[in-house]
């Protein structure tokens, strides 16, 4: 939690210095940051139940039932998870081999990966933590 | 299978999806990517997924959404909204149902620091509504107001919503934002209209308040100094081009952090709230633009899209007929979804149709014109029944009213947005004229 709101002032605190005497990149250094921030954010969106649903035609519905579909709600979520984090890492690996790295600053690409790869997992877990909790209720 | 039988298949289960409440995000690439591969093959979907969420999430221009937020976020956190609502009430305060337009012009000033209407809703709420119904307001009125003020946060700029509309529609930031002035500013006089009109007809709704001294009027007007000061910079900056959007939206999050420690005191914990939920929103966000991407992919493959398109030009209906059917699906589609869903899953469709139709002007008058007017109408979703997430949030502040009393209060506000959705159709150039003059 410290490190995303370190992460996301930092960010505009440079740019906002970046007026006064332009640093080089600062362009590739906030997209770097921000993008990566993002991802660490979706694990956390899932655990606050963020995302955003649709909930007008089931608020009548059983509390069993709505936990049923939560539940199919966030296994589909973690299938996707599941796909992202081996597809990512293949492309991560991709972009290593090539040295693909930014125009200005060159930051190679692959130094985002090992958090995208840690979000994801992380979403991966968090997922399944809460198909547990929701089946745990429904079946209740 | 035709490709456009799979197409509308897909739209019908992603539909089916959001009823059951999947979460809108993952509603959209569960179909999206399924869809994907029904129209090519399994690996050139995981061909796609090595990179494009990498290269999307890089994407420099979208970093200006989580700045905007983060700056909304510090703005409800420096204690801004008791100021502008005084400082309103102050100048307008007198007039029969003056305070209800105060808050009207509160919300407007809030709107235009921040980009999320719930955010002014709920900020401006905690402030005027006990004002409101200390003094004697109905609570019809009284949490209609606020219901309808809150969506002046979107309907001014800067607006999240809007931003995200410029990426679908691959318009520019800096114009729509200068484009959306005049109606933003026509929808507060509509509102105030409306205002007077009630309290004409129900005396009963809302009593006048006390005059002011000029010296008083003054001194609010030095008391919200903040908010003027960091809207010319952030929109000021914006619309004269000193400022990419992005860079904007960080010295606003920057200024406004800086005034929420001063001012609102906000400390360490305020920090982390701001920036936390700064990350709820624009994780659902990113997640829906992403999964909006996989999912139009798609609908592209079928050939969906351009075939509504060629149907509606061909169908006899007149453009002007088929920009207000669209606007009438939004509305109805409002009553149940939430603006940002609703812009990116149906702007792709609507756009590519209005697009190849002859309204008399250029193709990019035409996108800041329907994208101004798809904010407008899809903002009403959030005071429309059956679900209006603004009103909801009033009325669960005020306690003591009812939900139909809340959504009683919204009507007048409702017509007065028919009737500036009426005024933005009939007369183009309200919306154009500003970015043509600013070029």
């Amino acid at each position: 939690m410290l490190a995303i709101s370190a992460l996301i002032t930092t960010v505009s605190v440079s740019l906002n210095a970046a007026f006064k005497a332009p640093i080089l990149g600062e362009y590739e250094m906030v997209s770097f940051g921000t993008s990566l921030a993002i991802y660490l954010f979706l694990p956390w969106c899932q655990i606050v139940r963020g995302n955003i649903v649709v909930d007008f035609f089931m608020a009548n519905a059983s509390a069993r039932l709505r936990e049923a579909f939560d539940a199919l709600g966030a296994l589909i979520y973690m299938v996707m998870a599941v796909l992202l984090l081996w597809r990512l890492s293949v492309g991560g690996l991709e972009l290593f081999a090539q040295a693909q790295a930014t125009a200005v600053l060159k930051l190679p690409y692959w130094w985002s990966f090992p958090i995208i790869l840690y979000s994801l997992a992380l979403l991966i877990g968090v997922t399944l933590h809460g198909i547990i909790a929701n089946v745990r209720r429904a079946l209740a | 299978m035709s490709a456009l039988a799979i197409g509308g298949i897909g739209f019908a289960v992603l539909l089916f999806m959001l009823v059951i409440r999947i979460p809108i995000g993952v509603a959209m690439l569960a179909v999206g990517m399924v869809g994907f591969v029904m129209m090519t093959n399994v690996d050139a979907l995981l061909n796609i997924l090595k990179t494009q969420m990498f290269y999307q999430f890089l994407n420099y221009d979208l970093t200006v959404i989580p700045l905007f937020m983060l700056m909304g976020q510090f703005a409800a956190k420096a204690r801004l909204s008791q100021d502008l609502f005084r400082a309103t009430n102050t100048w307008i305060g007198h007039y029969r149902g003056g305070m209800a337009m105060a808050a009207i012009g509160g919300c407007a000033g809030f709107g235009a620091i921040c980009g999320s209407s719930l955010a002014t809703a709920a900020t401006m709420g905690n402030v005027a509504l006990p004002e409101l119904r200390r003094h004697g307001y109905a609570g019809s009125l009284a949490t209609g107001v606020l219901a309808a003020g809150g969506t002046l946060g979107i309907l001014i700029p800067p607006s999240v919503v809007l931003i995200v509309a410029a990426i679908v529609v691959e318009a520019n930031i800096e114009t729509l934002f200068q484009a959306a002035f005049i109606p933003g500013l026509i929808a507060v006089a509509g509102y105030i209209i409306a205002i007077s009109v009630v309290v004409r007809v129900w005396p009963d709704l809302g009593p006048a308040g006390v005059k002011t001294t000029a010296q008083e009027k003054l001194r609010a007007i030095v008391d919200i100094w903040p908010v003027i000061a960091i809207f010319i910079l952030v929109i000021g900056g914006i619309y004269f081009g000193f400022f990419t959007p992005t860079e904007a939206a960080s010295v606003g999050a920057v200024a406004m952090g800086i005034v929420a420690m001063v001012r609102g005191k906000m400390r360490f914990r305020g920090l982390t709230e701001a920036v936390m939920e700064t990350a709820v929103s624009t994780a659902m966000i990113f997640l829906i633009l992403f999964a909006a991407n996989i999912l139009n992919a798609f609908l592209g493959f079928t050939r969906l899209p351009m075939v509504l398109s060629e149907m509606m030009s061909g169908s006899g209906l007149s453009p002007m007929m088929i920009l207000m059917l669209i606007m009438f699906i939004f509305i109805v589609l409002g009553m149940f979804m939430d603006s940002l869903s609703m812009i990116l899953l149906f702007m792709p469709i609507f756009w590519p149709i209005l697009m190849v139709l002859d309204f008399g002007m250029s193709v990019e008058d035409l996108k800041i014109w329907f994208s101004i007017l798809t904010l407008m109408v899809v903002e009403m979703g959030l005071i429309t029944p059956p679900v209006g997430l603004n009103v909801f949030v009033i009325n669960s502040m005020a306690g003591n009213v009812s939900m139909r009393e809340s959504f009683r209060g919204v009507m007048p506000f409702l017509i007065s947005d028919f009737i500036r959705i009426g005024i933005l159709i009939s007369f183009p150039w309200l919306t154009l004229i500003l970015p043509r003059l600013l070029k």
